[in-house]
């Protein structure tokens, strides 16, 4: 558990439990003056939820239907005041960095992707064609998961995009 | 029998059923059938990557996309290529690769860009893209521009260079959006380690790699499919041509370079529109006397005056006639040409053999395999390799003794490293470490000259350890008996302190070699330049021999061959001892045959060799003298001694397409042409017997060599009339029962043909002597050999040795690679490699000059500092005439293959001195 919580570090929890729970009952609450606004499930790949979706289990399997996965189950914990945008774009900035280089999707994809998500207006359909290529074309996980975090803010956070 | 039944995969692509090739990836599939997918990274010869994702498909039940290129169809698969999600990848792959070429453009470096070809192609115009930061272009090196601003990271070029030719000198670094092509260590590219092989050129689908200034911009206005000039390898290669010019070469799939070339081949073209080639006969002004001076080129006014070519072959013709009438058949010489095509070789010998009148007939092969040949055919009638180099992939072990091929057979050396890599085992017994050391599993630096002793040793221990293949040699051997008494005198203990290679060494590389299912022997001048080159080589074809290692695919003998046409030229019958064929011209029934071909009575007598011919002339014995494309003023050993020779000739023909050292004492000048210019047939170290093809036209009145040799023959009362290459090539093949199933059409149509191809319609034959040897008995003969020394030994006032060497860049004499623009930069200057320790003992600073002097000659150069070098020898290349190494070398000569020793000689280096003046 990292982020905005009292108590961050690693918590042994049952598979199933849900981020509220986790939240409450492992790591002593949200810090002092800051509201739950979203949280990355499942590391930096993930894909990224908002506190709406603070109910879901975490399991395997659980998160597909919401665009996530739990993968390593490094969950991060922001708040009302962070931006997901700005989250998101600096989960992308980790793939580029992250990107081995031997694909073009993800070497070329992630670059591309971090510049567009830094635009003051979001290109939503470039976005969505190139996540897509992303998900479906690169080698590994690293590219196939990297837009997660786009899609994520398109879907849940789509004030922030405005 | 039961044919094995070629296994068929039935999938669906695109809707369609298609049957695939087991094997074959659904990418391969889909071009048979023509399915256009787009593919980038993918080349055929080279290693799939997968890494583009241009050309990923859609597989029913599979999340994510396959790239096709490296994916195997199985039955029933239902793959699709052209629409849904895979187009869209393909068409994002394109885009996201346009977004960062220049402009997102074309590519501004190449007018065939891949990439371009499949944007298009897929309809993706622009890239709605931001561009990355821009690297920065490379012009470091002479040959390849570096422009990785078109560069789109297939890693083409990393497996070009890392796994095609393994130089590995390009990698990848770096990661994500930072990734990079870099050499070395992210080094300049004209500062790296690299080779200048070009093959990532001819790898890069955008022209981030290309040809410097710009050459791949420029459309030919022809290509010419033709074969290198330079290695005994022979390349096949594609000359591009614009307005009458070469523009540019590239590598041709062929059977001993699967498209590969080395800077030599790629780049060493240009040398045919150097500004000094001949382009009129010339003839020595009268009263200009000749001094053992080399000409200066540009001077040439000073000592020829212009002729037309009647004049210049009238003068030719009957100077050498003169000297035939009044001094007999045998004061004429001639000095054919290892780099001239076979029919050029089949004229001159006929020339010497029925107009001078006698053998004296010889070109370089004297220089460099001579020992060799001489042992093959005393040893196993025939002086060809028993398998290709390519069949080193075949091979379980490789010994390579006494060859550098990384440096003087680059082509050849890719598939030893190619082997290597596949896990062959590489023995590599050379006394100078050569780049290959890297890659061998035993690397065995002997001292030179000790070669005998050990080889010797290592057949003592195949012996005494029960390794023979008793079987092979009682069915194919003759004369065990003999080697064997012969090699009890060298057990490896008493070997090892000679050669100076441990005795378990020995013993270990010996049970290695005769115990694998497959070993191969290949060798080189180290082995043959020797007074004992001969018994150098019995000792290896023995070793081959009681090891049964000989007769199969990966397994033989091959002695790799210097020149283009070295194997031709003496296949021609360009050799004093034997007409074509290696019909001994002392063999009556041989002589009849030919007497009555060609209609004339021959000399019985076989005729003197390349350094035999310069002391005739010494002697007074030879007065006349026709060199055709041959440099001995420079290639000779002992250069002072053959400079005063070609001084006192009556009468020297010199045919070049420069004025060479040697040109410089001629009576007449014929100006020739160059490999590009000529249409013939070479025959590389595999025998393959390939077309070269005419590709731009002799500069001036320069004229075929062909026709030059029919002119000089017609003027010396000889009835001839050959009207084109193909011509004599059809004589040839009467001459040559090896070659007698070999005709020109099926040449032209296939490039490459392996002799023996005795009837038309054979397919030849890469691997000879699987069911013995072309011998009277039909088995091969085992000769002992003792260990001798050189002829000349370091001593107090000369105390060490001198061997001399080749270098990548340079070719023989410097006549052609020194006029090369790319080849003239990369190495403008000569060098004399020494040891570390010894250039320290002598208080010389690498870089700093020394003199060198043997009994024979001195000369000046500068050091370059070589660990590769062993300590107490001097390693030199001999192709610069302002420091010409074979001043120094001695002309003492193996008894059987009459070669000098180039390999040894004892020398003195003192600090200082200054190179003479380059010229031309």
């Amino acid at each position: 558990m990292s982020g905005r919580v009292k108590k961050p570090g690693v918590h042994l929890a049952p598979a199933g439990i849900t981020v509220k729970e986790l939240i409450e009952e492992y790591c002593g609450g949200m810090l002092e003056g800051h509201e739950f606004y979203g949280y990355f499930p499942g590391g930096a790949s993930g894909g990224i939820l908002p506190a709406s979706l603070g109910d879901v289990p975490l399991d395997f399997d659980t998160l597909q239907e919401h665009g996530c996965f739990i993968g390593s189950a490094a969950v991060i914990i922001f708040s009302d005041q962070d931006s997901a945008k700005d989250l998101a774009i600096n989960a992308m900035r980790f793939f580029e960095h992250e990107s081995c280089g031997q694909c073009t999707p993800c070497r070329v994809g992630t670059g591309k992707a971090a510049i567009l998500m830094e635009q003051p207006k979001w290109d939503k359909d470039l976005l969505e064609e190139l996540s897509k290529a992303m998900e479906d074309a690169s080698i590994c996980g690293l590219g196939q998961a990297a837009p997660n975090p786009i899609r994520s803010v398109i879907n849940y956070f789509p004030q922030e995009l405005d | 029998m039961d044919m094995p039944v070629e296994k068929k995969i039935v999938f669906e692509l695109n809707g369609r059923s298609v049957e695939a090739i087991e094997g074959e990836t659904i990418l391969e599939a889909a071009d048979r059938i023509g399915v256009e997918i787009p593919r980038l990274c993918y080349k055929e010869g080279i290693r799939a990557d997968g890494n583009c994702r241009a050309c990923v498909v859609e597989i029913d039940g599979e999340r994510a996309l396959a790239p096709s290129c490296c994916r195997y169809p199985t039955d029933g698969m239902k793959v699709t290529s052209n629409e849904g999600k895979a187009r869209h990848s393909q068409e994002m792959v394109l885009e996201l690769l346009l977004a960062d070429m220049p402009d997102q453009k074309n590519s501004p470096y190449s007018l065939d860009s891949e990439l371009d070809f499949w944007k298009d192609k897929l309809g993706v115009q622009t890239s709605r893209f931001p561009q990355r930061h821009q690297p920065v272009e490379d012009e470091s090196h002479p040959a390849i521009s570096v422009h990785l601003d078109a560069c789109i990271q297939c890693t083409r070029c990393v497996r070009a260079c890392r796994e095609e030719q393994v130089n590995d000198v390009i990698g990848y670094a770096w990661r994500g959006t930072h990734s990079a092509i870099v050499f070395d260590l992210d080094d300049p590219m004209g500062t790296s380690s690299c080779v200048g092989c070009g093959e990532c050129v001819q790898a890069c689908p955008t022209g981030a790699l290309m040809p410097a200034e710009s050459v791949g911009l420029k459309k030919a206005d022809e290509v010419v499919p033709s074969v290198c000039p330079y290695c005994g390898v022979g390349c096949l290669l594609n000359y591009h041509v614009k307005d009458g010019k070469l523009l540019r070469v590239e590598g041709r799939q062929g059977p001993a370079n699967q498209s590969r070339l080395c800077v030599k081949g790629r780049y060493g073209f240009d040398y045919v529109h150097h500004p000094s080639r001949l382009t009129k006969p010339l003839i020595r002004k009268d009263g200009v006397p000749k001094t053992k001076e080399l000409l200066n080129p540009e001077n040439w006014r000073d000592v020829f005056r212009e002729a037309e070519w009647d004049e210049a072959l009238d003068f030719a013709a009957s100077g050498l006639k003169k000297i035939r009438d009044d001094h007999g058949q045998r004061a004429l010489a001639a000095y054919g040409c290892a780099k001239g095509s076979n029919e050029e070789a089949y004229l001159l010998q006929k020339l010497v053999r029925t107009g001078f009148g006698s053998n004296n007939v010889d070109h370089c092969t004297r220089l460099c395999h001579a020992s060799s040949v001489s042992a093959l055919l005393e040893g196993i009638g025939s002086g060809a390799v028993s398998n290709p180099f390519t069949d080193v992939t075949d091979s379980d072990v490789i010994f390579l003794i006494g060859a550098n091929p990384v440096s003087n057979h680059p082509v050849a050396a890719t598939f030893i490293k190619n082997a290597t890599k596949n896990g062959t085992k590489l023995i590599l017994a050379d006394p100078r470490r050569s780049e290959l050391a890297r890659h061998a599993t035993h690397f065995l630096q002997f001292r030179p000259d000790t070669d005998v002793a050990m080889l010797n040793a290592m057949m003592h221990t195949i012996i005494s350890e029960g390794l023979v293949d008793e079987n092979y040699v009682s069915r194919y051997t003759s004369g065990f008996e003999e080697l064997k008494a012969n090699l009890e005198d060298y057990p490896p203990e008493k070997v090892a302190p000679i050669c100076g290679i441990p005795a378990e060494t020995l013993k270990e590389v010996a049970r290695l070699f005769a115990g694998s299912p497959a070993s191969m022997i290949l060798w080189g001048m180290g082995i043959s330049q020797h007074i004992h080159g001969t018994d150098n080589a019995r000792c290896l074809i023995s070793l081959s021999l009681i090891s049964g290692q000989i007769g199969r695919p990966g397994t033989g003998l091959h002695p790799l061959r210097g020149q283009n046409n070295v194997q031709g030229a003496s296949d021609m019958g360009l050799i004093p001892m034997v007409f074509p064929d290696y019909q001994s011209v002392a063999d009556e029934k041989s002589r009849k045959w030919f007497e009555d071909f060609w209609g004339t009575e021959l000399d019985p007598k076989p005729g003197l060799t390349v350094v035999e011919i310069m002391q005739a002339v010494h002697a007074k014995e030879i007065k006349g003298l026709y060199v055709e494309g041959e440099n001995p003023a420079m290639s000779d050993p002992n250069l002072n001694h053959v400079r005063e020779a070609l001084t006192m000739l009556d009468h020297l023909v010199v045919q070049d397409i420069f004025l060479t050292e040697t040109a410089g004492f001629a009576d007449v000048i014929l100006p020739a042409s160059a490999f590009p210019e000529k249409t013939g047939t070479f025959t590389n170290s595999n025998r393959q017997v390939q077309l070269g093809r005419q590709a731009i036209d002799p500069p001036g009145e320069s004229k075929q060599d062909w026709w030059i040799i029919q002119e000089i023959a017609r003027r010396m009362d000889l009835d001839w009339n050959y009207q084109s290459p193909s011509e004599v090539f059809s004589e040839i093949r009467q001459a040559t029962p090896s070659m007698a199933g070999i005709t020109w059409e099926r040449l032209e149509a296939e490039h490459s043909l392996t002799y023996p191809l005795e009837n038309e319609g054979d397919p030849g034959e890469p691997v000879i002597f699987k069911q013995g040897f072309p011998t009277e008995t039909g088995k091969a003969r085992l000769v002992p050999a003792k260990f001798s020394r050189a002829d000349e030994l370091p001593d107090e006032e000369f105390p060490l040795v001198f061997v001399t060497a080749r270098q990548l860049e340079h070719w023989h004499t410097g006549s052609m690679t020194r006029k090369a623009s790319v080849l003239d930069q990369l190495e403008p200057e000569p060098h004399v490699h020494l040891n570390p320790g010894d250039l320290s003992r002598l208080g010389i600073d690498s870089g700093n000059p020394v003199t060198l002097e043997s009994r024979r000659g001195s000369l000046s150069a500068f050091t370059q500092e070589d660990s590769g070098v062993p300590e107490g020898s001097v390693f030199m290349s001999f192709a610069y005439n302002e420091a010409a190494a074979n001043l120094i070398t001695s002309d003492a000569l193996d008894p059987f293959g009459k070669i000098a020793e180039v390999k040894y000689c004892a020398v003195r280096v003192t600090p200082g001195g200054s190179p003479e003046m380059r010229l031309g």
